[in-house]
């Protein structure tokens, strides 16, 4: 998307939006889900990022914003992790929309070393000097109340960081897992949790039952806002030994079931065929598609089918837009 | 190097050392990094590179937050704020006792780690993991992983306890996690059929743990940790990986330069004060993590 097709779309669903509050917002698709055309992260697209956020009346004057990437592992030519370019782009625009500070923080699944996460140079060297960068691993927890029905856990410990923060961002990559389809901004609330008291994986999750634990977390954990990363994204055995998939889109909003489900179809999954996200549905409104207004460009335009495990290709379809 | 010229070596490095001190709540804990509050694997990986620098005396705050940090069964978790959780660390309190000759509190925290045991379960079609092994788990109720068996393995290994059952089941234990291809990470080797990737720092920790039991094993994942050598960047990494081949009587000269080199460095946001005390007790040459 150029910058006068952006404006246009702009304006475009600016009048979108007030015809739904005229009508007492009581249109069927009242979900705002984003997709942008990023096909490639040298360009700079942080205002483009910041002109969503704004629009999505996210409150960053003055703010402390917490982004969330997936650093779950590392390996230097596997995109398993969310591109530290779309950390910086998306940092840039917290900043040029007010934010008092902005902090990248995980808390990585299996590599217990942040060095591969947080600390990596790589991601320093990128980012504004005034973005800090925590391991939340190896750090105080805030004990929360487990607002959710299914893993029967009383708390959560919460990482301070995220519970401290006035914005928090789930920032995932796109891509495939070979336990629950799919990884997106809702599976990426894991990485809130120090491992220090759940442990490298974080297994108490896991035994709890994985779609369980990611509702839960997704009832609970205070997240305001999901980006998630599908400009390469990963597909086949993801998590981690999976293969690069292009799609070239960022998809963006407030609802993070909306903006799964996009992005799983996007990926070629209904959403309505991954468990975890129909559990997440009982409590969140955004699995159907036709509750969600896209905006910026229609997710159809980028539908691409990845490859999955086996026993997940019967949760793909052909057509889901 | 001369006698003189290693004296003053050793004097300059515990001069640093003595500047992780600085670091100490007023609680007498460590924290990971400055302005947070204390934990106890700082804290005990302090009093161990105290005693490994020969300063044990000069670590008596840190001591004296272990000793009221302890749990009434023999554990230590996190801090004072969460006592029931992070009791993956009762190993470094029976490794630091036994080294301040506190024989009692070693013996109870043996004990607990003892007790504690991995959940055990039916084989998988989707790893190859030998799931009837009992291993130590991070969190209790949960499998079993490598790091937390390798801690544990060292703290009865430390205490003499190598024959223990406990401790042959823990390195066989270990054994079955090393990924075909050499070395180890967080516990998985093979699932739906991928062979995993490795972590230097979990390979280097699990071969400290099984010692000279399986030569051929651990010859074939030193090499591997030799040949990667280039590739490790990160204090704890090389902290672990000196120890490591230090133990095995490889070289660890270049490992050894790359840690010196990050604990002079400033400190910046990224300081993790328990990887700090990791890279003093690399440097120090002297064994605390094994007999």
């Amino acid at each position: 998307m150029n910058r006068r097709q952006f404006l246009r779309w702009w304006i475009g669903s600016l009048g979108a939006v007030g015809l739904g509050r005229f009508t007492g917002g009581c249109t069927a698709r009242s979900l705002p889900v984003t997709v942008l055309n990023v096909p490639d992260l040298d360009r700079d697209f942080h205002r483009d990022f910041a002109r969503v956020l704004a629009q999505d009346n996210l409150a960053f004057q003055g703010k402390r914003v917490l982004l969330k990437p997936n650093f779950v592992e590392f390996h230097q030519s596997r995109p398993i992790n969310t591109d530290i370019r779309l950390i910086a782009q998306i940092s840039e625009a917290c900043l040029s929309l007010g934010a008092k500070e902005v902090i990248v923080g995980e808390a990585a699944g299996h590599r217990r070393d942040p060095w591969y996460s947080v600390y990596h140079p790589s991601l320093k060297n990128i980012l504004d000097p005034k973005v800090r960068c925590v391991d939340m691993n190896h750090g105080p927890a805030v004990r929360v109340p487990n607002k959710g029905p299914y893993t029967g856990l009383s708390h959560f410990y919460v990482s301070a960081p995220v519970v401290n923060a006035d914005v928090v961002i789930s920032m995932p990559k796109m891509k495939t897992h070979h336990w629950m389809g799919v990884t997106l901004s809702m599976k990426n609330l894991f990485g809130t949790l120090p491992g220090i008291f759940y442990g490298w994986p974080k297994n108490p999750l896991h035994v709890r039952g994985i779609d369980n634990s990611i509702v839960d977390l997704a009832l609970t954990v205070p997240v305001h806002y999901a980006v998630v990363d599908g400009v390469t994204g990963m597909e086949g055995d993801g998590p981690i030994m999976g293969t690069a998939r292009h799609v070239g889109a960022v998809v963006m909003g407030k609802n993070l079931l909306a903006v799964d489900g996009t992005a799983a179809r996007i990926m070629g999954f209904d959403p309505r065929r991954i468990p975890y996200l129909v559990k997440a549905g009982s409590h969140f409104s955004g699995l159907r598609e036709r509750s969600i207004a896209y905006r910026g460009e229609h997710p159809s335009r980028f539908a691409t089918k990845f490859g999955c495990l086996p026993q997940f290709a019967k949760a793909q379809k052909d057509s889901l837009f | 190097m001369g006698r003189a010229a290693d004296k003053n070596a050793v004097d300059a490095m515990n001069l640093q050392l003595t500047s992780l001190l600085d670091h100490l709540n007023p609680d007498g804990g460590m924290p990971y990094a400055p302005g947070m509050p204390s934990f106890s694997e700082p804290t005990l990986l302090t009093i161990l590179a105290f005693v490994a620098a020969g300063e044990a005396p000069r670590a008596q705050a840190p001591v004296e937050w272990a000793l009221r940090n302890r749990n009434a069964d023999g554990s230590i978790g996190l801090n004072r704020e969460f006592p029931d959780e992070g009791k993956w660390n009762t190993p470094l309190l029976a490794m630091a006792m036994h080294h301040i000759g506190r024989t009692a509190e070693r013996e109870a925290a043996l004990h607990h780690i003892l007790q504690s045991r991995s959940l055990t379960f039916r084989r998988s079609a989707e790893n190859d993991l030998d799931t009837q092994l009992t291993g130590w788990p991070w969190v209790a109720q949960t499998f079993g992983w490598v790091e937390p068996t390798s801690w544990a393995l060292l703290a009865l290994r430390l205490a003499g306890k190598d024959n223990h059952p406990r401790a042959l089941e823990g390195r066989r234990f270990l054994e079955d996690r090393c990924i075909p291809e050499g070395g180890w990470n967080y516990g998985n080797k093979v699932l739906f059929n991928n062979t995993l990737m490795p972590f230097w720092d979990t390979t280097a920790l699990a071969l400290l743990a099984l010692g000279e039991s399986n030569t051929s094993l651990a010859n074939k994942n030193l090499d591997l940790l030799e040949r990667t050598i280039p590739e490790m960047r990160s204090l704890s990494t090389c902290a672990l990986v000196c120890l490591c081949l230090a133990l095995h009587g490889r070289g660890t000269d270049e490992l050894r330069r790359r840690i010196q080199a990050v604990l002079a460095e400033p400190e910046g946001d990224s300081l993790n004060l328990a990887h700090s005390a990791m890279g003093w007790i690399a440097l120090s040459q002297r064994k605390v993590l094994t007999p």
